[in-house]
C-alpha cells in the first residue's frame, strides 16, 4: 500500500485502521468512498468546492460491518447479476458520518461487497433511509470502443426512476449544465421540465452506481 | 522550465490516468482534469504524487485542492520550480 497516497487522503487514525486491517484495500476504499460521498453532498448543498480529504474524518465501524441481511439496503438494487451470488451473503450495509472541519457532519451509508464498496451521503441521518440506489456492471467494452459508462449509469438511473415514478423512460432525461469550468451536479428533467428529484451518479472501472431521494 | 514544457510534461503524466487518452489531443490549459478528461478523483491524488516525483517538488493539501484544470497544475509546478 502506497504510504504517500494514504497520507494525502486519510487521517493518521484512519491510516492506522487501514494498516492493521485484515483487508486493507477494502478499508482504504471504504474511507475514500465515504469522503467522496460527503464531498458530493457539500458541493451540491453548499456549493463548496474545497476537498482536502486528509482533514475529513470518517466515523464508521468497519469492524462490525458484517451484516448478512444488510438491513437498511433491502429496497436497493445491490444484487448484481454479474457478481457470483455466493458473495452476496458477505455484503454489509452500515451507517456512519464524515466530520468536516467548520461544517455539520455529513451522514453516510456504506454498502460493502467483496467486489466493491458503494457509499451514499446525506445531510441528515434520517434522509439515508429515503435514498434509493443501484449498482450495475458496465457491459464488456470492445477494443477501441469509447468509454460510455457515464451514459450507461444514466440509463440505469432513468430505468429505476421510470419504475418508481411510473413515468415512461422516454420522458425522463438526465442533464448536467456547466457553470464556468465546473460541471454542476446532474438534474432530472421530466417532459422537458427540471424536477426537484435529488440524484447522484458515479462510475469507476466496470461499476456504475446511481442514487435518488424518493422524498425529493 | 517554461510553461510549455511543464504543460507537455503534464499531458504525459495524465496519459496514465485518463480513461480515454485521445481526450488529451485537444487538451489546453483550461481543460478540466476531472470533468473533461474523466480522471476520477482518487486518480487525481496519484497525478499529484506523480508531479511531485517528476519535478522533485512537494505539493501540499491546500495547493492540491486548488487543482481543477491542467493550467492550475502547470502554474503550481512552475511556481515551485521558481
Amino acid at each position: 500500500m502506497d504510504s504517500r497516497f494514504l497520507k494525502k487522503i486519510l487521517t493518521d487514525h484512519e491510516i492506522e485502521i487501514v494498516n492493521s486491517s485484515g483487508s486493507s484495500d477494502a478499508a482504504l476504499w471504504s474511507f475514500w468512498a465515504c469522503k467522496e460521498a460527503a464531498y458530493k453532498v457539500i458541493k451540491k448543498y453548499h456549493h463548496e468546492n474545497s476537498f482536502v480529504p486528509r482533514r475529513w474524518s470518517v466515523d464508521i465501524s468497519l469492524q462490525s460491518a458484517k451484516h448478512p441481511a444488510f438491513s437498511g439496503a433491502e429496497n436497493n438494487d445491490c444484487l448484481i447479476n454479474n457478481i457470483h451470488q455466493d458473495t452476496q451473503t458477505q455484503a454489509s450495509y452500515i451507517k456512519g458520518r464524515v466530520n468536516i472541519p467548520g461544517r455539520e457532519a455529513v451522514y453516510v451509508g456504506l454498502f460493502s461487497h467483496p467486489a466493491y464498496v458503494h457509499c451514499v451521503g446525506a445531510d441528515s441521518l434520517s434522509t439515508l433511509d429515503y435514498l434509493r440506489w443501484g449498482i450495475d456492471v458496465f457491459p464488456h467494452k470492445e477494443d477501441g470502443q469509447k468509454d460510455n459508462s457515464s451514459s450507461f449509469a444514466r440509463q440505469c438511473l432513468v430505468r429505476s426512476l421510470s419504475g418508481f415514478l411510473h413515468i415512461d423512460s422516454k420522458d425522463i432525461k438526465i442533464r448536467r449544465i456547466k457553470t464556468g469550468a465546473e460541471l454542476q451536479p446532474p438534474g432530472v428533467y421530466i417532459c422537458g421540465k427540471r424536477s426537484a428529484i435529488d440524484i447522484s451518479l458515479s462510475h469507476d472501472g466496470r461499476f456504475i452506481a446511481y442514487a435518488f431521494n424518493e422524498t425529493s | 522550465m517554461d510553461e510549455k514544457n511543464i504543460f507537455d510534461g503534464m499531458i504525459n503524466i495524465l496519459k496514465t490516468y485518463t480513461k480515454d487518452p485521445s481526450l488529451l489531443e485537444k487538451a489546453t490549459m483550461d481543460t478540466h482534469i476531472l470533468n473533461d478528461l474523466k480522471v476520477n478523483s482518487a486518480r487525481l491524488v496519484d497525478v499529484v504524487i506523480k508531479c511531485e516525483d517528476v519535478y522533485s517538488i512537494s505539493i501540499d493539501d491546500d495547493e492540491a485542492d486548488k487543482i481543477r484544470t491542467i493550467g492550475d497544475a502547470v502554474r503550481i509546478v512552475k511556481q515551485k520550480l521558481g
